[in-house]
């Protein structure tokens, strides 16, 4: 595996190894604290505490399932705890999961770079955009999402069927003027 | 195009995104910034002490052999006191020569330095191309000269040896050759003094070879061989560099206690004779360990899915059965002992004072450093509540320890043909032993009663 002789590095302590394995995944520790969080000096505050707990528990990473997603999980948890601890949130409304979502959008929201998306999904209510992004983003299942943020399943589910239709609304009222330039010069 | 396509969209953009980090800052945060390449300064020590110890020995070698030129005040000692150890070559020949003389039956009219004086009208025949040793042999040969007669002959009845015919054949060559070297008897010095001019007033002597003189002061330095055995405490420091702390720390601050250290150390340590100072290198190996009992008692929670209601109507017709979450509360007590050990490596390296009290036994202070070679761990530490490590895992401790403060008071005291001694000595790690990302700094302080024997090698 690809990062066997990191993984046994850091789990010796060893400087190097540690060094290898921040220079690595800082980056992408750092982006995903940026999402989370409002301003960057909590983002980078959260790396920090991402990258210490990795470093205490690598010792317990059983090399089942992908190194990368185990790290990201991590990152993922740093930043929701310092969310938690340092920004007043609202409790999560609990919903039944009945609802489907199903609609069309048009072919000019696949002209959105990356920093137009953000933007776009962070427009979302705070519930909405966490359960979003960490499902949509990060891959993570609903259960996963779940025990995160100590909610059930099915609140989940229906925090990301209104973030859908949110998401919709924003697309149509928001950013028409800016999907109908987009279409225009993909025509 | 549906909501799934642009959800994939925005997996895709998003979930490989990556922002600028400040690396260092970073690193230093976690405590694992890079340092700065030292790694030459060990080979360099090494080196510097490797060659301070040969230095040592070659320095004290040559100093016991040398080639000397003896001073004329320390000859003409010599000279007055035959028995000075100072012109041993020269006495030892000239005692050879005397007792060679006093064994021969022909042997009186040899003179012998004790009535040398008392001789009239003898000339001395000195050879002062003669090689030295050549004189050693043959010191002086005194010719007897008859009042009435002008001619000289040489009175030698004994039948001469080998050696005692070269040198009379060497005589007879530089008597022809060098007359403006003859002298009367009156004129001559005591043998002894001659015995010395001859010696080291020769330019013969003065440009020959070398003289190898066996040295009789001791070298100026002395290298020993030591071993030490030392038994003490520790005290432990641990400290959060955060201003929050966690259960964990909070339990092990409590809980976790250093107990003794044991140390073995084998040294070379090179002592000046003329100054009470010296230094010591060597190799030490520590052991450190703490002890931790882990006391907690906890309410456990077990849920199991079961009836928790049952209704039966009058007539047995209505049977309601309610299903739901039985909670069953345990009371868990954990009451665990577990141990680490830390085992070091050292190089002290430690300059030494000593304050003799009387003939046999000293005071010695010792100050230095040791460098931490490798620290290598064992048993079980606290990473989690409820939940022991190994140490050589939990990623807990640094590889090494840096450099340590030593100091240490020896009464020192001749025993067996060497030293033996009793001392006390403390030793400062300011390094944390724990790395800087467990957020925490534990230090060590060590003091422990030494027990040494040195030999001089």
């Amino acid at each position: 595996m690809k990062y066997n002789k990191v993984i046994e590095g850091c789990i010796r302590g060893e400087a190097s190894y540690q060094r290898e394995l921040v220079r690595g995944f800082a980056p992408t520790f750092k982006a995903i604290g940026l999402r989370y969080l409002p301003d960057e000096p909590s983002a980078s505050d959260a790396v920090q505490e991402a990258f210490i707990n990795v470093f205490r528990y690598i010792h317990t990473y059983k090399h089942e399932g992908s190194f990368e997603g185990w790290m990201r999980r991590i990152a993922v948890n740093a930043s929701l705890n310092y969310r938690k601890k340092h920004f007043k949130q609202r409790p999560f409304e609990e919903l039944d999961h009945h609802e489907k979502s199903s609609f069309t959008l048009p072919e000019a929201v696949m002209k959105l770079d990356h920093e137009e998306l953000l933007k776009l999904i962070k427009q979302l209510p705070d519930q909405y955009y966490l359960v979003f992004s960490m499902n949509v983003i990060e891959g993570f299942s609903h259960k996963e999402i779940a025990e995160t943020l100590g909610i059930t399943d099915s609140t989940s589910r229906a925090t990301l069927t209104r973030a859908r239709k949110k998401l919709k609304n924003l697309l149509g009222l928001e950013n028409q003027a800016q999907l109908q330039s987009t279409e225009k010069q993909a025509i | 195009m549906n909501i799934q396509e642009f959800e994939k969209h925005i997996h895709t953009s998003l979930h490989n995104t990556t922002a600028p980090v400040d690396e260092a800052a970073l690193f230093q945060a976690l405590g694992i910034e890079e340092k700065k390449n030292r790694t030459y300064l060990i080979p360099i020590l090494c080196f510097g002490l490797a060659l301070a110890v040969i230095g040592g020995v070659f320095w004290a070698r040559s100093t016991t052999n040398t080639s000397c030129v003896i001073p004329a005040r320390m000859t003409e000692k010599a000279a007055k006191h035959p028995s000075t150890s100072i012109s041993r070559i020269a006495t030892a020949s000239y005692e050879d020569n005397k007792a060679k003389a006093s064994s021969s039956p022909a042997s009186h009219n040899r003179i012998t330095p004790e009535i040398a004086p008392q001789t009239e009208k003898t000339t001395l025949i000195i050879n002062p191309n003669q090689p030295t040793k050549k004189h050693s042999t043959s010191v002086a040969f005194i010719k007897k000269e008859s009042p009435s007669d002008d001619t000289r002959m040489t009175v030698l009845h004994r039948h001469p040896t080998t050696s005692e015919k070269q040198s009379r054949e060497d005589l007879a060559h530089s008597a022809s050759a060098n007359q403006h070297n003859r002298m009367t008897l009156s004129e001559v010095q005591p043998l002894t003094k001659l015995s010395s001019k001859l010696l080291y007033e020769s330019e013969k002597l003065k440009s020959s070879k070398k003289i190898e003189c066996p040295r009789f002061t001791p070298p100026d330095v002395v290298l020993k061989l030591g071993m030490e055995a030392s038994l003490g405490g520790t005290h432990k420091t641990l400290s959060m560099q955060t201003t929050e702390t966690t259960e964990v720390f909070e339990q092990r601050k409590n809980n976790e206690n250093a107990l003794e250290n044991i140390g073995l150390k084998v040294f070379t340590e090179i002592e000046s004779r003329k100054l009470p100072v010296g230094l010591k290198v060597g190799a030490e190996f520590t052991r450190y360990v703490e002890k931790m009992r882990y006391k907690d008692s906890f309410v456990q929670i077990d849920t199991t899915v079961g009836i928790i209601s049952q209704t039966v109507s009058p007539n047995g017709d209505t049977i309601t059965t309610i299903y739901g979450d039985i909670i069953t509360e345990t009371e868990v007590t954990v009451d665990k002992v577990r141990h680490f050990s830390l085992f070091t490596l050292d190089i002290p390296v430690t300059a030494t004072y000593e304050l003799p009290i009387g003939k046999s036994s000293g005071l010695q202070l010792e100050l230095g450093a040791s460098l931490n070679f490798r620290t290598w761990k064992r048993g079980s530490i606290l990473t989690d509540m409820n939940t022991f490590t190994p140490a050589s895992e939990a990623n807990y401790f640094r590889s090494s320890m840096g450099i340590s403060m030593i100091g240490q008071v020896n009464y020192r005291r001749s025993l067996l043909g060497g030293i033996a001694y009793i001392g006390v000595g403390i030793r400062h790690i300011p390094t944390s032993l724990s790395l800087g990302s467990t957020q925490t700094t534990h230090k060590y302080t060590s003091a422990g009663l030494k027990l040494g024997y040195i030999m001089r090698l």
